[in-house]
């Protein structure tokens, strides 16, 4: 037999050799772009669900949003700073709950002067849980928007102190034979009064709140005569103060706050757009089909085929429009990653896009192309444990099961793109948070823990699975944790796929043991990740809580410290790492192919790429240049 | 033979009755919802977003309403890409998987049946296995293997066609013939089975027997009885081709309807589910209905009685 | 009239004896329906055998992981971990003590996080980083004590480093479980299903095949997912939801031949020599319409082992580490450029099933043609 190199290469050879006359050995595929200069062809994997920036939640669409809409803010390029856009400076005032933006004078791509109560009507919307935004959560910083997104009940005219310890107590007193209540929170702002939020059943709710409003509006108590209502959108604590100043105030002081802002559900919506289409008798729906939208980014979207491609050309209205090199960009929506690196090898693809993922086979290979790119991606890789489901429900098993994977040789072996392995929830230095440094694979210790919890060699571990979504990734990862337990533990783990709805259903009703999943960070604070955990957060699969937990939480974010409040979250990251509620196995790296013809592309942590800074080395059209030209990323832009 | 036919046609109404009312409550009975997903969604945006689709209403009203909606040819709108309603999406989708389906069947058609005759007249010689060899590599090579290889092969090696994409006749080549490819083999090695059964009949031999040239016995007669298990075969074959391949659509990436039905069920996206099915079920009726037609002209003892 | 009946009778009997075996006299003088028997047994043989065979010899399972032994070219010899200690580290540079010697590694990417004396495996990989030797570091090996040996892998590993070879028989047996038992179980339902149809015509036939197009018409993708969600997954559910569907093609085909046979000349003998019902459907339409059905029958088992592919493809076939040989000629589809041995070996093996099944069906297809005779 040939030796393996030898063999492998005779395999290429016809390949390689017929690749010649239209790219070179060290590039994946052509490098002489078939397009002209100001044009660029990406794929974006799927077809959005939403291009509403208020209703999106997938990252298909927001790949694309972020370069229709500008909001108040935008990312810096390479470190994801936020700096001015539509607002060209920003005050925080009241302690970190105020915040008062001044907007720089900017249209939509209609001509229409763009205003502060832009902003603030497309924030209320979301809030509106009317509008049915899967995201809306997002906005729960805002005062009041729990309430509101919630409808909550609002009551005004109480006869008590409204700050009094046992104020709250007395309004849910109200409620006594009306209907269980939930939580009771006071509010001065828009006016003093209590938001009551109802609890029961989903169901029962709309029923609760018509019987708590009969009995309970009109009603006097110590003279004083209450008034209830719903929370509305007028509740949320954004206003215009002028056509160019946005005022936000917050529920407690929000250090990302700013982050947050870079984030799309904070993009505004053309209101006058919305609003003349319901005139018009057309579904306000569908204002973003290409022959209503209305738009204030860099870029116009011009056509689209269902699951095809979309067409954008460069909005000669945007603010900064003399920055754009790329006048036209085709997007093409290819969803196997087989055919996008094809496409992408036959040069019909400058970029395969952030949506499309290499699979780890495919690395070793890859890897030596001088067109492909690696850079750490601030998404965590684990798996959720069930901590109420025996026997998942002893602490000192959970923490056993997660000492004895061997994480190292999970990336090393299965993920293959230098994944940092991490035995922590947060990835370290996050904003300068010190990591716990938990050591990521100790089989030793995991015996003598699996011991301390009461099991004598693994054998007499009762009957565990562990479920995932099916793809071929998380399966293999799957069938190397449960080789390690079996081989580190003698802990036989059934491993289980799943139909992704299934998958999702059975993770929401909590009907597994130890369950995949992958949290890919919102903004740039440890708090994305550690508010996972918290009692209260809808995302938690562990059912795990802890009131202490929630309250080292609550002390850092109204620390004014910046050091302290890392400190804290620190202790509450220790809390997490003794109980176990998820097994951490790896901070993600992101792997792409891009074109050496496409410059104006620099990786970050949330993988955020603005066509906006793109641009297209154009002595590639003649042939391989021999040294890249310089493509330094924007300077941080000042406050104006 | 016109009334035959008719009556037929008449039958199709509650054929697609049954249809629609069995899958719609087996759609439903899937674990899961249109709207799950990956992140908690508060409780009151997902109460108003089923109550938007009508999904708070009990099944059976939602049905009723679902078959008012049918007579007056509304689809519904699609959960999952809540801007396009599901009419629009089979719009879009469906010429474009006919044409490719279009390309397929002439292909298969093509190599299968000569392929087969070749395997008939030439029995039992090198001639017959080479055929019904190259058919058995069509069918034992999945699409899922035969598509990257073409593409492999003339995309990436010789750049004479796309890998993939939509748009122009050479967009069409390469998952045509990886489409039409399979059926080939199933129709070559059915119409040497068929043109086998004929080649020792009764009128055959007569036909030899009144002296006619063996050219015009192949085509006159053998043929057209050999190709009976084949039109059997190419009804159901007819509607699968134009209802796409999951597959092919997806390594070729062209915009058709292909994979809309296996996401649509991941996705429980019920309306286009429904209306994929619909689509697929009225097809495939009608191809069934040619099929019984076309078998009375190629073999006229069949009668068409109660 | 009762001696005509008798006579009638008689002669059947004769037919009906001398009609299969004649048709296995036949058979046996078909050279290539004798081979591709021989072959499938010996693939049978080999599945049902090959996995107790590669264990007993090499110590090989299909479903034993060796991560640093991943995607390894096929192979006769056994190949050497070897294992060491770091003795110098830095500037992308590696340098391991080993039992056979110090070897170097260089430009290995995450070079610079490892310390001096730690122990190291290094092993030899089909695809390598580059340094030298064609040796890769295996960080995590530590388990491995001095050179241990490996393999022989004669058909390579997959991914996971396990034995190719293994798996492939493996795939085979559930493969050729799941093709034969869903042909079965669809052609016996299909034959009669499509019998009835045919002979009886009238209301019987139209309720029937009415029935056959609403089957037909709905894609059986959610039978399989719903009954796969509701019950669970077993492998006995792929074949109802594989069974289910592949009936109405043979039903088809068989009532079209009846269709056509029953108005035949034999036929209308028969019936006119008041010979019953059943029994023309036995003894002369079912044998006469056998052909056809054989032949697609053969065609019915690799559908029934692709289709299981694809909804393995789906994640909802047979359950990881098991794997059927379309599993793993997907497997190996996806990864055709980079391990072309994932997708050759299972490939060929799926393709010499389906030449041995296909042969096989057409040497009883001849075999079995009553006209053959005059």
């Amino acid at each position: 037999m040939l030796p393996g190199r030898l063999r492998y290469g005779v395999f290429l050879l016809a390949f390689v050799a017929a690749c010649s006359p239209h790219g070179h050995e060290d590039y994946f595929g052509t490098v002489r772009p078939a397009h002209p200069p100001d044009e660029i062809w990406l794929n974006n994997s799927s077809e959005p669900e939403y291009l509403d920036p208020g209703k999106l939640s997938d990252s298909a669409g927001s790949s694309i949003v972020w370069n229709l809409f500008s909001g108040l803010a935008q990312p810096h390029p390479v470190d994801l700073q936020p700096m001015p856009d539509i607002a060209r400076r920003w005050e925080v005032s009241d302690g970190g709950t105020r915040f008062t933006f001044h907007l720089r004078p900017s249209q939509w791509s209609d001509g229409v002067e763009l205003t502060a109560e832009d902003f603030a009507w497309s924030w209320r919307r979301v809030l509106d849980p009317a509008t049915g935004s899967k995201y809306s959560s997002m906005l729960y910083v805002l005062k009041n928007g729990a309430a509101v997104s919630q409808r909550a009940l609002f009551i005004r005219g109480l006869p008590w102190e409204l700050h009094a310890d046992d104020t709250p107590a007395r309004v849910a007193d109200l409620f006594d034979e009306i209907a269980p209540i939930d939580r009771v929170q006071m509010t001065d702002w828009p006016e003093p009064g209590a938001l009551v939020f109802l609890g029961g059943e989903d169901e029962q709710r709309p029923e609760f709140r018509d019987r708590a409003i009969d009995a309970l509006d009109g009603h006097s108590i110590g003279g004083s005569r209450l008034a209830v209502r719903v929370a509305d959108e007028s509740l949320v604590g954004v206003r215009a103060l002028d056509d160019l100043t946005l005022e936000a105030r917050l529920e407690g002081p929000v250090p990302y706050f700013i982050n947050l802002m870079t984030f799309y559900t904070f993009l505004p919506v053309p209101r006058h757009l919305l609003e003349r289409l319901e005139k018009e008798g057309v579904n306000p729906e569908l204002w973003t089909k290409p022959e209503h939208i209305i738009t204030n980014g860099p870029y116009l979207l011009k056509d689209h085929h269902f699951r095809y491609f979309y067409y954008f050309e460069k909005n000669p209205l945007y603010w900064e429009e003399e920055k754009i090199r790329i006048a036209r960009v085709r997007l093409f929506l290819v969803e196997s990653y087989n055919t996008t690196l094809n496409l992408y090898r036959a040069g019909e693809l400058d970029w395969i896009g952030r949506n499309s993922s290499l699979p780890s086979e495919f690395m070793s290979y890859l890897e030596p192309f001088e067109d492909f790119q690696r850079y750490p991606y601030g998404s965590v890789y684990f798996y959720w444990i069930n901590t109420q489901a025996p026997p998942m429900d002893n602490p000192k098993l959970r923490r056993a099961l997660s000492m004895a994977v061997d994480r190292q040789s999970i990336v090393d072996n299965v993920a293959q793109a230098d994944q940092t392995p991490t035995a922590d929830l947060v990835p370290p230095g996050l904003a300068g948070y010190e990591g716990l440094a938990t050591p990521i694979f100790d089989p030793e210790g995991a015996r003598a823990m699996l011991r301390e919890a009461g099991y004598e060699n693994g054998s007499d571990v009762p009957a565990i699975t562990l479920i995932y979504n099916t793809s071929e990734g998380h399966r293999q990862i799957a069938e190397a944790l449960q080789q390690m337990w079996k081989e580190h533990l003698g802990v036989e783990v059934t491993i289980e796929n799943q139909e992704w709805k299934v998958y999702l259903k059975n993770q929401q009703m909590m009907n597994f043991q130890i369950a995949r999943m992958g949290w890919i960070m919102d903004y740039a604070d440890p708090y994305t990740y550690l508010e996972l955990l918290s009692a209260h957060n809808g995302n938690n699969h562990s059912l795990w809580s802890s009131r202490e937990y929630d309250d080292l939480l609550l002390s850092a974010n109204t620390n004014p410290d910046p050091a302290k409040r890392l400190a804290l979250f620190r202790e509450a990251e220790e809390m997490l790492r003794d109980a176990t509620p998820l097994l951490p196995i790896y901070i993600y790296t992101k792997s792409t192919v891009l074109k050496p013809y496409l410059k104006g592309y620099w990786g970050n942590y949330q993988d955020k790429h603005a066509w906006k800074w793109f641009w297209i080395d154009e002595r590639w059209y003649e042939g391989v240049p021999e040294e890249p030209l310089p493509d330094p990323p924007p300077a941080h832009y000042p406050f104006t | 033979m016109g009334r035959f036919a008719l009556r037929r046609v008449l039958q199709l109404v509650p054929t697609l009755f049954v249809i629609v009312t069995v899958s719609f409550f087996i759609i439903r009975l899937a674990p899961g919802n249109p709207f799950d997903s990956e992140r908690a969604i508060p409780p009151e945006v997902l109460r108003d977003l089923e109550a938007k689709y009508g999904f708070d209403k009990p099944l059976v009203v939602q049905y009723r309403m679902y078959l008012g909606n049918l007579l007056r040819f509304d689809l519904g709108m699609s959960t999952k890409y809540p801007q396009m309603s599901v009419g629009e999406i089979i719009a879009l989708g469906f010429p474009v998987t006919l044409q490719l389906g279009a390309v397929a069947l002439l292909w298969a058609l093509l190599l299968g049946v000569n392929g087969g005759i070749i395997g008939a007249l030439r029995q039992n010689t090198a001639w017959d296995h080479g055929a019904m060899a190259v058919a058995m590599v069509g069918i034992s090579l999945p699409t899922f293997v035969l598509g990257p290889l073409l593409i492999l092969v003339f995309s990436l090696s010789l750049y004479l066609l796309p890998p993939g994409l939509w748009g122009t006749w050479r967009h069409i080549i390469l998952p045509g013939i990886t489409l039409g490819t399979a059926y080939a083999a199933y129709i070559a090695r059915l119409t040497r089975g068929g043109m086998l059964e004929v080649v020792r009949s009764d009128f055959v031999r007569t036909a030899r027997a009144k002296g006619l040239g063996e050219l015009v016995i192949t085509w006159r007669h053998m043929l057209k009885g050999g190709l009976l298990p084949v039109v059997t075969f190419l009804g159901p074959a007819t509607a699968n081709v134009f209802v796409g391949s999951v597959v092919i659509e997806k390594i070729f990436a062209t915009p058709g309807i292909g994979p809309y039905l296996v996401d649509a069920a991941f996705n429980r996206d019920y309306f286009l589910v429904m209306g994929i099915v619909l689509l697929y079920s009225v097809f495939l009726l009608t191809m069934n209905l040619v099929v019984d037609l076309v078998y009375g002209f190629l073999d006229p003892r069949i009668r068409y009685d109660p | 009239m009762t001696t005509v009946e008798a006579s009638v009778e008689r002669s059947e009997l004769v037919a009906g004896t001398s009609l299969w075996a004649d048709a296995w006299k036949r058979l046996r003088k078909n050279r290539l329906a004798v081979l591709s028997v021989l072959v499938l047994l010996f693939l049978v043989a080999a599945c049902l055998l090959g996995p107790t065979l590669t264990r007993l010899l090499w110590g090989h399972t299909f479903d034993h992981q060796n991560l640093a032994y991943g995607a390894q070219p096929p192979s006769f010899f056994s190949h050497t971990l070897l294992a060491g200690k770091l003795v110098q580290a830095g500037g992308g540079r590696l340098v391991v003590r080993t039992p056979l010697g110090d070897v170097e590694a260089a430009d290995l990417p995450g070079a610079d996080d490892l310390r001096e004396g730690r122990e190291l495996t290094l092993v030899r990989r089909g695809i390598v980083y580059q340094n030298v030797d064609g040796f890769r570091i295996c960080r995590q090996c530590t388990a491995i004590k001095g050179a241990v040996s490996e393999g022989p892998h004669w058909l390579g590993t997959d991914f996971h480093g396990r034995d190719l070879a293994t798996r492939i028989f493996k795939g085979g047996q559930v493969s050729l479980m799941v093709g034969l038992l869903a042909a079965v179980v669809s052609a016996t339902i299909g034959i009669l299903v499509g019998a009835v149809s045919g002979y009886m015509g009238g209301r019987v036939d139209a309720l029937l095949m009415r029935f056959v197009d609403i089957m037909y018409s709905l894609p059986y993708m959610f039978f399989v997912i719903i009954l796969v969600t509701v019950f669970g997954k077993h492998l006995w559910l792929i074949f109802v939801a594989l069974g289910a569907v592949g009936w109405l093609m043979t039903a088809r085909i068989v009532r079209g031949q009846i269709l056509s046979l029953k108005e035949r000349e034999f036929v209308q003998a028969a019936r006119s020599l008041g010979v019953k019902g059943g029994s023309i459907v036995w003894r002369h339409l079912i044998p006469n319409a056998l052909g056809p059905v054989i032949i697609y029958f053969t065609l019915t088992i690799p559908t029934m082992i692709r289709q299981e592919a694809f909804l393995s493809f789906l994640g909802l076939g047979v359950q990881p580490p098991n794997a059927s040989l379309g599993w793993l000629i997907n497997e190996g589809a996806n990864q055709m450029l980079v391990f072309w041995w994932t997708l050759v070996f299972p490939g060929s093996m799926l393709a010499v099933l389906l030449f041995g099944l296909s042969f096989l069906g057409d040497g009883l297809r001849d075999a079995l043609d009553p006209q053959m005779k005059t």
